[in-house]
Formats: C-alpha cells, structure tokens, sequence
C-alpha cells in the first residue's frame, strides 16, 4: 500500500488524485484496474508492451492510444471526465489541453492557460431538473396517449362496423339500380317508337334548308365571278379575251415576268373570248381555286409578317432570360423575368410539370361530369333543332314517363356510387398505419398550421402537407402522406410526391413527431432545397421508452 | 411556297426548343468569339510579315538602363516611342506609345511594385540593319529596324524574339472618317451596343521563343496546364466573366486574367507580362524554322553575327498578345530556371503576403447556411464527428435583401452570438461582400455611394445600373481612391456591427458581374474616375475591390492583424490581397480533374493561394466523388467546401460512417502538413516560389514532366497524385529526377526508380510521396481547429537521399499578427547528415513558443546499427533517448527528443 502511495506523488502529473481509486488521468473508473503500475503495460491491442512510466507521458506508443488515456497525445483516443455531480463524459483526446473546458470538472485542462471552473454542481442540477421537468411531461403524456389508444382502437371499430353496413348497403343499391335500369329502357323504348315520326319530320325541313343555302351560294359564286370578270375585263366590252389576261402577273406561274399562253389557257375554257356567263360556267371552276390559293397566300404572308414580329419579341425575351438563368438565383430578378412569360410557342414540352398533378386531378373530376351527365332529356330530339317540334299529348306522355325513368336511374346510381365511395374510403383509411396501438388515429382529419415569417404551413396529418405565402397566394403541396419512415419507430412520417420545384424535385415534408401535451405544429425548415421538415407535437407520442420529449411547454 | 414555309416553321420551333433545353452547361451565345469582338478580329486577320512598323535609325538613345527610339508606322507616318529599360534581376521592360497622341493612353496602375532599374547597358555594335548592347554579362539585345524586331540573348543563345513573326498592331488614336472598318467606332452584341467614341486603339504584338515547345500561363482558363496552340481555333481570352457552368478544355474568359506567360524548355525558362487591362485575346502558335519569311530563321547567335548557323532553332512556340487598348507594356523575365522567373514576375507584381494560419486550414461553406442556428450547430457537429474545420462561412443569404455590412434581422438576428460561438472553439467566419449595391434608398451605402457620386457612370454620365442579386443594383467604383477607402472603413467594426477581428470576407462578384450587361458584365462605355472607360481597365475591377477590402481589414486591426480576403476574379498582382477560388465549378469528375492545372497556372502566375470548391458547385457528388475530392482538395493551397443552393446539404458526414471516415482522414491530413503549408506560404512571400509547383520547377531538364497535370508538388518534397477518376483501383505515378527516392507517406514504402509506376489506390489512398533529402515537419495531434494547435509538439519527417543526407525548414510565429516582421517569428534551418539532426536558426527572429519535438521518423535507414539518441540543447544539456527500427518499413523512430522548436539543437543517432 505504502508503495502505492509512494508512487502516486512520484507521477503526481500523470496520475489523477481527484478519485478515491488511483487511477491513471483520464481513466474511467471501470478501466482503472488495466492500469496496474506495478508491472509493465501492454497496449489493449496487444501490439507492444512498454514500461509502466510510459503511460501518460505525452507520447503515444500504442497504436490503439491505449497508452495516454489522460493526455492528447494519440490520434483516436478518449479521455474521461468523471464529472463529479453530473454525468460522466468521454471526450477525443484531441481537446485535452486545448485550451477549451469540455468537460464540467474542468479536469481536461490541466495544463492549459485557461482557468476552468468546476461547473458539475450547477450543470447537474439544471440536468437533472429538465429531466424531472421532462418526466413529468411525458408522465402526463403518457395519460393522455393511453385515451387516444383508446380511442383509435375504438374507431378502427366504428370504421370495421360500418364497412359491413356499407357492404350490405352496396348490394341493395346495386339491386335498386338495375331494377331502375330495366324500367329504364323499357320506357325509352316505347318514347323512341313514338318520336320517330318527328325525327323524318325533321329530315324533311333540313333538307329543304339545304337545298335553299345551295342556290344562296350559288348566287354569291356568281357575284363574286361577275366582280373577277370585271377586272378582268380591261376595256370594259363585257369580253375576256387572253391579251387581258396576259396582263395579270398573277398568272406568270413561272415566273419569268411574262404571262404566256399556255398559262392562262387553262383559265380560258379553249375560246378566245368570253362573255360574263361563258367566264362563269368555264372559267370560273377553274379559276376559282386559284383564286382562293392568292388570296390565302396574302393572308399568310401578313401572318408571317405579325410572327416574325412575335418571334423577334420572343428571342429578345429569352435573351434576357438565359442571362438571368445563368444566375437564377430567383428572388433577386426582376418579376417579369422570373418566368418565361412568352405567349409563344405553346410546345408541349415547355408545359411546366409543376401542372400535371392539377391536371390529371381535373381530368379525372371531367370525367365524373360525362357519366352523370349521359342521357339528357332535351338531347332528344337532336342538338341542332332550331324549333323543337310541339308533340301530340301521347308522345309527350310517354316522353315525361322517361324522364321520369330516367330520373330514378341516376338517382340509383348516384346512391350506389355514394355508398362506394364511402366505402373505398374507410377501405383506404384502415390500410393506413396509426401507430402500433393505433395512437395516431384520432389526428386522421385534424389540420394544424404553423407561420413564420413567409408562409403558412399546414400539417393534415395522414393526408398532406402544404405551404402558402402569408399575404395570400396558391397553395403549395408539400407532399401527400406516404409513410413512417423505416427505422424510426413511428417518430418520423414522411409526406411525398408534392408539387414540382421550379428546375428541381418534387416535394416531399418529414413530420418528426415527439412527445408533448399538445397536438402542435412547433416548427417548419427547409434544410435541403423543396424538403421540407415539420417539427410536431402530441401526446400520442408520449411512450415510456421514447427519449425525445419536447422541452418547450 | 408552301412547303417552304412550313420549312421555316420546323426551323423556328427547332430553335425554341434548343433554346428550351439550354440549362444544363454554359451558353456560348453569351459570350465572345474573336471574330465577334472587332479588335480582336482585326488583328486576327493580319498575315505574319504584316506589320508596317520599323525603327528610326538615327533615333536610338542609349543610356546605361535603357535604349530609346522613334517607332514609325510606315503605312501612315504615326510615330511612336519605344523604350526598353533594363530593371533589376534579369528583366527587361518594352515599352511603346504613341508619340503624341490626340489624348493620353491609359496605363494600368496599382500592379506594379516599384520598378528598379539597372545599370548594365551597353552599347555593342551596330550595321545598317540592325543595332546591338549588351545588357550585363549574359544578356544582349539587338534591335532590326527594318522590320521592327527585337532579339534577347542569352548566352549568345536568342531566348526571345519580338515581332518576329510581324503581327505588331498599334492602332493610334484618330477623328472619324468614312473608310473605317465595321465596329470600329461602334459594335453591338446581341441587344447590346458600344459606343467606342474613341474609335480603334487596339495594340498587338508576338514574342517567339526559340526552341520552345511548352508555354503555360495566362490564366484563369478551364483548360489544359501546357497552352494548347490556338491556331484554327479561338485564342485565349482574358476578360474578366461570370460565365455560368462554365465549359471545360476551352480558352474561354473566366472570372480571372493574369497577361503573364512563362516559356520553359529543358535548357531555360523565360516570361512575358503583358500589362494591360482591357479585353486580351492571346494566340499560341507553334512555328518550325524552316518557315520561309520567318525572322526567326535568320536569327543567328549574338556574336557571329549575321548568317547561317548549324544550331538553328528547330521550332518555336509565339505567343501574341491583342489588346483592345491601352499602350504596349511587357515585361520580359529572362529566368534562367523557372524559380528564377517566378521571382522576377514577383519582384514586378508582388508575393502574396504570409497568409493567417488558420487560412490554410479546411473551410466550411454553403450557400447558404440558413439561419445562425444552422452555423451554430454546422460548426457543433463538426466536433460531434471529431472533424477539424476552422472557418465557417456565409454566403450571400446572411444579409438583410442583399444590403452588404446588414444582417438578416429574423436569420441572423445576433451575429455577435454566433460570432463568439464560433470563435469559442477557436473558429473564424467569412462573409460575402460583393461590389454591387442594391439601389435601396434609405440603404446607407447606396445613399452614400449616390450622394458622393461613388458610382460608375454610364456613358451618359449617370450611375450606371445593373441587375445582380439584390435586383436593381449600382457598382462603386473602386479607381476612385475616395471610394476604395470608403469601402476600406465599412470594415472597421464600428461600421459594420456583428463583425469582429474574427470574422474575414470574401469579395464575389467582382468580374463585375452584371446580370443584364453584355455577356453579363459591364458595358465597356461606362465611365470609371478620372474619365476612362470602363474598357481600358475591365481586367482591373476585382483587383481594386480586394486591394479595398485589403486596405480595410488591416486598418480595422490597426495593422495589426493580418487579412484574410477570398476574390473569384483578380488580375496580375491580386495574389497580395488574397485567395482566388475557381469559381462556379460542377460536381463532376472532369471537375475535380481540372482544378489542379487551373491551379497550377495561376501558382505559376504569381497567385499560389488557389483552391476548388471542394465537392463541386453545382449538381450533387456521390460519395466517392465526394471522398476523392476531399482528398484531392487537401493538397491544394486554398481548400474549402462549398455547395450551390439548389444542392442536397452535403456536410461531410452526411454520406454515411464509411464516407465520414475517409474525409476525416483527408482533413486530418491537411491538418497534419499545416505547419509546412505555413512555411511554404512564408518562403513565397520571400522568393516568390509557388507554393504548388509543377514538377518541371524541381526538374527542368525531364521533358516527361513538361505536359504533367495530374500530378504535382507541394513545396519542393512532397509529390501528390491525386485520384481523378471513377472507380480508379489504380493509377501511374510518375517519379521524376535520376538518383532520387520517393517515399510513399502511408507505407514509407521507397521507390528508386525514375519513371511511371503503377499505383494501387483503394477508396482511402491517395498517393502522396515524400522526397528523399527532405526534412517535412508536421503536426500530428489534430485538434478542432489549427488555432487551437500552435503551441503543439511537432514530429519531423526525415527521407533520407541516396547520400543518407537530408534538409528542410520550418517556419512558426504566433499566426495571425505582423510581429513576425519585427523578428517575432521562428525560422529553423534543419539538416541531416552523418547520422546528426541539427535545428540552426536560418534567421535573426526569435519568438518563445511551448511547441517541442515529440519525434523524428528517419525514412530510408537501410540496417538497424542504432540503438540510443543523444540530445543536446542549450536548456537540456545532453541527454538520451531511445531509437526504434522497423525493419519492414526500414524507418527508424525518434522516441520523443523533447528539444523545445525555440532554441537550436542537435541529435546524433548512435
């Protein structure tokens, strides 16, 4: 024993004297007894066995740093803290003598300028009260969690109960709807038969508009033939001949600034000359389609004309755009370059995917529209009927009997579709995760917001999460609900497939979730760009072995 | 008609979309091409031959530094000066100006240090066709007058050749007729019009280099070390750009523009600084002698004189510089080695003074690090996963909208808290202050800047205005000296609350970059202080903000303190105000590749302090691409993480525990060197030698090592090859120099053999080899900071040569203050030979220090015949300590001599 003592004043700088154990500076008291002075040490690693003076004298020797636990000299070593009054501490030993206290005792600087207080004491004691203070959160917590287990196994239940309800109810409805149907086309049948006779009545009368709008067109083809043949006429003889002809250009089909024979022949019906009705009946079949083609290509020229205009106002705007795109850093550009604002070209591939998800969403909405709009009574009697024609009282009877048929159909429908409907919901809804004691169930069609100092950020948990600028402006998705996250023990969900990022991804949101009295949202960040964090409290949460407690109340 | 319509349609449409699509690589249409710039077409298109200049005979005047005489163009009788002054150390200065210009040319000011002169001229001979002088003893020129050329000897040896191949080009300044040439008083780039009142001022002129096939330099290109020739393709362009995700192997302008070029061959190495600040296009060609017409084949030696010679030059490398304006201003570095040269650019432009120790040390960046939160706990878990790191920096989000020297007020709330937090854990932060202002009335520095007239003006005399980040912004103008020290006091720390003498800064930007301008710039008609245009000095408007923000920080510290300034653009001379990085780079593979020739050249240009952003700029790195980079990064001069906005948050241990792991080896590697950074980066202070070094500085005479960009040294004694390529398992080595050793520094494995090697590399290797006859010292306990390691023992790395000798040097001082220039610094000369180990001190400084030798590792000891150390030192007399021999890595160890850094000592291994 004497001789133990003796030693420890002989390494009084190597040795810690703060512990009851003697032990080696730096040492945990559960390591101490591999340090025994009285013979020679061998590294943990087995790799060298050195003198014991070795031990703590700022050299390191093993490669396992085993060897100066208490001072900085080994590259992966750890130095203990005992932390008298508060808890215990390994530290790398690259911060022993760094002139930096780590540790709360104060027992890593050493040899260091810097002074450092024994702060244990008070740091211990503000731990151990955030503990309690912690504690009793998650104690009162833990209460309120039990109810809501309570509670969702209770509306697993309701939603079990009325699936079954639901399913009955389906197969009544689906009777009801194909007895409806029967009677449906029973009806129809009999309003068909009857209206048949007005359908040739309408036959007649469209024929006979047909036929009066073929004399009006020809009657305008032979003002505007006369017009032509005015022009045409140069000496004003009521004749075409071919010299009058030949001193329209337009006929110069080979451009080579003459106007030939054989180029206007074709327009001439073989005469050589002709009256306003010859010009008429030969020449203008002929001519007319030229005609047309000149004028269009005069309409063409000037529309050219108005988009090369266009485009020239398009390339400078994107001109403008690829040097600011250089830099996109959004925020800082002026509004009207911030998103290529060109009406031209509508290409398909420029549509901003931002858009589909809203699109596909509405297609679908259209497509509900068509089905129950199938089938409307004034479609009978065809859609162009200028005057629909009066029916006798039979034919208007069975006609209303129809409709009434037809009535009770969609009605059928609309109910067997309801029930569906509903119960596709509770379907998807009880293939969602609650929680393993169905704890999270209850938050099912609650919503809770959050605002900084720019957005409005909305958490519906299992459904989605969204952002939207406080001084108005559209909703942003940031995700739909998806999942927990493996591995984090229902602590993290994670909310995906939100809008596109302008040039980016898709939006996703993780909901980390902990233990707090309150259902709140407590905080939202964006650590990576278009992901988005939720920081989320509630009881539910509040589990005995869960670590993490929300330490605001 | 129809069909050729619809033709045009599908054309249209064909462009939209291409237009469409153009998002991800760097849009050419933005920028330049010779032929779209006038001058640069104009000079383009003179045949070699062409020039019409020839000296005046009669005119020379020779004093005993310089040589003057009467240029005449002979096409219009304009006659110019030319004066060729001899200055100190081996370099020549060529001069020409116009003679009596209509109004004064533009001189580029601030980059040169003051000039010496030297006299050492004498005149030698002259003939009808030419005149000659010696200029000291191995030295001589000879000027032909008819054409213009001028011939430096040396050795009797023509190094180089001026005008020789006749593209001289000295547009004189003129009134307007009708015969000019398209652009010449008026161009326009895309929607973008130059007024140029002043009509054509271009100047041009071609140096030739005998016997030369690799010339390098003139950075800041994305482009290979050795210059390509750019005959048939686009010269390289100095102009100083923001070019977005800018392209790769392409002389393309960056951010940058040093006009210096250094010629090398096995023989000599030689220079050209081309001063001048305007737009700069530089052609390489390389020429046989055999040209018919070439001046260069009649070039003979200095004294035979005229006529054949059986050692004619059998090619040559050219190198012509075409300048938009300005007057012509070369300096003419005649080396011999390639440290010689280096040291004579530096005596005209300046070394980069010895940087703050934790500058050297891994940076942490982001834009943008959200909130002070988001620092602190960055910096916090830097220490969580036992990582060094000691600077955190902001980019441009800290500021409230945009407004430099303001803070966020919900983000950044209390700066000072997140300052002493940093600085608690011995850590810096560096913030972002760009020249733009944002036009904000009621900002004071726009107020100010509107009020005072601070501004560049347009060309109609109002403040210029441009877009940047702030939206509607207007540019100080930085050659008003009233504005640069306006600047300068924004810095002190009454002007700028929340900073402190921890916090440093980093100047973006500054090209300047202009959204909205011609190829995002400036436009060349602004009006800078003192009525010139912004085009004479476009190349100069970084350098002059980094000299204010310089000037600034060292008087907020009252001299104190030394600066620490990051710039992405710069010019010739900048390296005295900081560290350039290569600005917006991408997280690719070419990437990480070619940072180190970009590197490279501007280590070689004068500007050592140069880094890439580690991991890449833009897109997102996979691990390994992530991993190699940090190893890569490590050995560059200036080593910072930084990532764009649009990236995943990539702090280094956000890749898993295996990534984590292998970028904490890479730092602690860096960590480790630190103290031979710092000694490199106070010997380039003094001599002007790069920190980073090709190998052909080391071994000028290995023509395999001319080419080399793969592979490199830090200092004179450690060769890196950094790991460039996915999923490499391997790769060659290169070992330069006949009778040296190289040991691999992970295995002290020796390699003798000259020549390529190949090497395994596992994802954690990354080959770093160590010169034998090289003493390295290093720190080995990497603790969280570098501030936190200056009184820390060392370990001293001895490679032992073939002779079994070795030396070294190691340079300590407190880091951070100027006291080191007042001998409060420690200089040590270290040697080993005979089995001895001696520290002497190689200067007067003397500094206490706690700093010890905790060990010497001896490489390359062939038997173990050791078994003690004896130690003698001044304050430990003589004692003994042992010696271990590892007979597998035939390295012998020092067991922890104990000899305090401060005082000299000696240890004789027994």
């Amino acid at each position: 024993m004497s001789h133990l003592v003796t030693l420890g004043v002989l390494l009084s700088s190597v040795w810690a004297t703060s512990s009851d154990v003697l032990k080696p500076r730096g040492v945990s008291l559960m390591k101490a007894s591999l340090y025994q002075p009285a013979s020679e040490f061998t590294c943990f690693d087995g790799s060298l066995t050195i003198p014991f003076t070795y031990i703590n004298d700022d050299y390191c020797d093993c490669q396992d740093s085993s060897d100066e636990p208490g001072t900085s000299a080994c590259p992966n070593g750890t130095f203990h803290c005992l932390n008298i009054g508060h808890a215990p501490r390994d530290i790398p030993s690259s911060r022993v003598n760094d002139g930096i206290c780590d540790c709360c005792d104060g027992s890593d600087e050493y040899q260091s300028k810097k002074n450092c207080r024994d702060t244990c004491f008070e740091e211990g004691r503000s731990a151990r009260e955030e503990a309690e203070r912690l504690a009793e959160i998650l104690k009162q917590g833990s209460a309120v969690r039990d109810q809501l287990v309570t509670k969702g196994k209770q509306l697993k239940e309701e939603k079990k109960v009325r699936l079954e309800q639901l399913q009955k109810e389906e197969q009544e409805a689906e009777a009801i709807k194909e007895e409806k149907d029967e009677i449906k086309s029973r009806v129809e049948a009999l309003e068909s038969v009857a209206l048949k006779k007005y359908k040739e009545i309408e036959e007649r009368e469209r024929e006979e508009r047909e036929k009066l709008e073929k004399e009006e067109e020809r009657k305008r083809e032979w003002e505007e033939a006369q017009h032509h043949f005015k022009t045409f006429d140069l000496n004003k003889d009521e004749k075409i001949t071919k010299d009058e002809l030949q001193h329209f250009s337009e006929f110069d089909l080979n451009k080579d600034n003459q106007v030939a024979e054989d180029e206007i022949n074709a327009y001439m019906g073989e005469m050589n000359e002709l009256t306003v009705e010859d010009f008429f009946e030969k020449s203008w079949p002929n001519l007319k389609p030229f005609i047309r083609h000149l004028q269009k290509e005069a309409a063409r020229a000037e529309e050219a004309k108005k988009q090369a205009a266009q485009q020239e106002e398009y390339e400078k705007q994107q001109q403008l755009l690829r040097q600011q795109n250089q830099q996109m850093r959004g925020d800082v550009l002026p509004e009207q370059l911030q998103e290529p604002q060109v009406q031209e070209p509508p290409l398909d591939e420029a549509a901003s995917h931002e858009d589909l998800g809203e699109e596909e969403e509405e297609a679908d909405h259209n497509e509900e529209e068509e089905e129950t709009g199938r089938g409307e009574v004034e479609n009978v009697a065809g859609p162009a009927t200028p005057n629909p024609p009066k029916y006798d009282e039979d034919t208007q009877r069975l006609i209303n009997e129809a409709n009434k048929a037809r009535e009770h159909f969609e009605e059928a429908d609309r109910n067997l579709r309801d029930i569906q409907r509903e119960k596709k919901q509770i379907e998807e809804a009880m293939d969602k995760d609650y929680g393993p004691h169905e704890e999270f169930a209850f938050l099912e069609g609650e919503c809770f917001e959050f605002t900084d100092r720019e957005y409005k950020y909305k958490l519906c948990p299992f459904d989605e999460t969204s952002q939207r600028p406080k001084n108005g402006g559209a909703e942003t998705k940031l995700g739909n609900w998806g999942k927990w996250l493996e591995d984090s023990n229902y602590s993290i969900m994670l909310y995906d497939r939100g809008h596109t990022c302008w040039n980016g991804p898709q939006r996703s949101t993780h909901v980390r979730i902990r233990c707090g009295l309150e259902n709140e949202l407590i905080s939202v960040t964006e650590p990576n760009r278009c992901e988005y964090l939720f920081e989320f409290t509630t009881p539910a949460a509040c589990v005995a072995h869960s670590r993490e407690v929300h330490d605001e109340l | 008609m129809n069909s050729d319509s619809s033709l045009k349609k599908a054309a249209l449409c064909l462009v939209l979309l291409c237009a469409a699509q153009l998002v991800t690589s760097v849009d050419q249409n933005n920028f330049k091409k010779c032929d779209q710039s006038s001058f640069c077409r104009r000079c383009r298109t003179m045949q070699p031959g062409s020039a019409p200049f020839a000296l005046v005979e009669d005119s020379f005047q020779i004093s005993t530094h310089d040589v003057k005489a009467i240029l005449l163009n002979k096409e219009n009788n304009v006659q110019f000066t030319l004066v060729l002054t001899s200055l100190r150390d081996n370099t020549l200065r060529l001069f020409i100006n116009e003679l009596s210009p209509m109004r004064p040319r533009f001189q580029v000011p601030f980059v040169l240090n003051e000039l010496e002169l030297n006299n050492n001229i004498k005149f030698h001979s002259k003939n009808p066709a030419n005149i000659s002088m010696t200029i000291g003893d191995e030295h001589a020129v000879t000027f032909t007058y008819d054409p213009f050329v001028l011939n430096v000897f040396q050795d009797e040896k023509v190094v180089i050749s001026v005008n020789s191949k006749g593209l001289m080009k000295f547009e004189h300044l003129r009134t307007k007729t009708d015969q000019e040439e398209d652009g010449a008083w008026e161009e326009s780039f895309h929607s973008h019009h130059d007024s140029k009142p002043y009509g054509p001022t271009a100047v041009a002129l071609d140096f030739s280099f005998p016997d030369v096939d690799h010339v390098y330099g003139v950075p800041e290109h994305a482009d290979s070390f050795a210059l390509r020739t750019t005959d048939g393709g686009e010269p390289y362009r100095l102009y100083n750009l923001d070019v977005f995700e800018y392209e790769l192997d392409s002389p393309m302008s960056l951010y940058a523009a040093i006009p210096f070029v250094t010629a090398h061959n096995s023989r000599h190495s030689v220079g050209v600084f081309w001063l001048n600040a305007a737009e700069t296009w530089v052609d390489v060609t390389r020429s046989r002698s055999s040209l018919t017409g070439d001046v260069m084949s009649k070039i003979v030696s200095f004294v035979s004189g005229a006529g054949g010679d059986s050692e004619a030059p059998r090619s040559s490398s050219n190198v012509r510089f075409m300048s938009e304006s300005g007057v012509i201003d070369a300096y003419l570095t005649l080396g011999p080695s390639p440290y010689d040269v280096t040291r004579q650019y530096a005596t005209l432009t300046g070394t980069a003074p010895l940087p703050p120790y934790f500058s050297l040390a891994y940076h942490q960046c982001r834009w943008n690090y959200n909130t002070q939160k988001d620092v602190q706990e960055v910096s916090t878990q830097f220490d969580t996963h036992d990582m060094p790191m000691d600077v955190m920096w902001l980019d441009i989000e800290y500021t409230d909208q945009k407004k430099y020297f303001t803070w966020d007020p919900t983000k950044f709330a209390h700066p000072n808290e997140m300052v002493n937090n940093l600085t608690s854990t011995g850590r810096k932060l560096v913030v972002i202050i760009d020249p733009h202002i944002k036009r904000d009335a009621g900002y004071f520095l726009h107020d100010d800047a509107t009020n005072n007239g601070y501004y560049v003006k347009n060309k109609d005399g109002n403040d210029f205005e441009g877009w940047c980040w702030p939206g509607s912004s207007s540019y100080l103008d930085f050659m008003n000296p009233v504005v640069r020290d306006y600047l300068a006091s924004r810095y002190s720390l009454d002007n700028f609350p929340g900073s402190s003498l921890d916090v440093h800064i980093w100047n973006d930007m500054n090209e300047p970059s202009v959204f909205n301008g011609p190829e995002v710039t400036m436009h060349k008609d602004c009006k800078h202080y003192g009525d010139v245009e912004h085009r004479e000095l476009h190349n100069i408007y970084g350098f002059t903000n980094v000299m204010a923000t310089f000037d600034g920080l060292l008087k907020r510290s009252n001299y104190q303190q030394r600066p620490f300034v990051l710039t992405r653009s710069g010019f010739a001379g900048s390296q005295r105000f900081g560290a350039i990085w290569t600005g917006d780079n991408m997280a690719e593979w070419s990437h990480l590749k070619i940072s180190l020739p970009m590197c490279l050249s501007l280590a070689i240009s004068g500007w050592s302090f140069c880094g890439a952003d580690v991991g890449g700029f833009f897109k997102n790195p996979d691990a390994e691409l992530f991993t190699r980079w940090y190893q890569t990064g490590a050995y560059l001069p200036f080593f910072r993480g930084h990532a764009h906005i649009d990236t995943r948050r990539r702090e280094p241990w956000l890749y898993g525990a295996a990534t984590t792991a292998l970028v904490r080896e890479a730092l602690r590697a860096r960590y480790a060197l630190l103290p031979h950074w710092y000694t490199l980066f106070h010997e380039h202070e003094i001599t002007g030698a790069p920190v980073i070094r090709p190998l052909w500085f080391e071994f000028p005479q290995d023509t395999n090592t001319f080419s080399m960009e793969n592979q490199f040294l830090v200092g004179n004694s450690i060769l890196v090859r950094p790991v460039t390529d996915e999923g490499a398992t391997q790769v060659s080595v290169y070992f330069p120099g006949p009778q040296e050793v190289w040991f691999d520094r992970d295995t002290y494995e020796a390699f003798t053999q000259t020549g390529t090697v190949t090497i395994a590399v596992s994802i954690s290797k990354i080959p770093t080899y160590q010169r034998g006859g090289s003493i390295v010292p290093v720190r080995e306990r990497v603790r969280r900071a570098s501030s936190l390691t200056l009184q820390d023992p060392f370990t001293l790395m001895v490679a032992l040569n073939v002779n079994g000798t070795a030396k070294g040097s190691l340079y300590l001082d407190d880091g951070q203050s100027y006291e080191y220039r007042k001998g409060e610094h420690i200089s040590l000369s270290l040697s080993f030979a005979n089995s001895v180990l001696t520290s002497r001190f190689a200067s007067k400084g003397r500094l206490p220090t706690e700093s010890w030798l905790e060990r010497v590792v001896i490489l390359g000891v062939p038997h173990n015949s050791y078994s003690k150390a004896r130690i003698q030192s001044k304050s430990l007399g003589t004692t003994f300590t042992e010696v271990s021999y590892n007979s597998g890595t035939k390295s012998l160890s020092v067991r922890k001599p104990k000899v305090n850094m401060g005082e000299e000592w000696t240890i004789s291994i027994e």
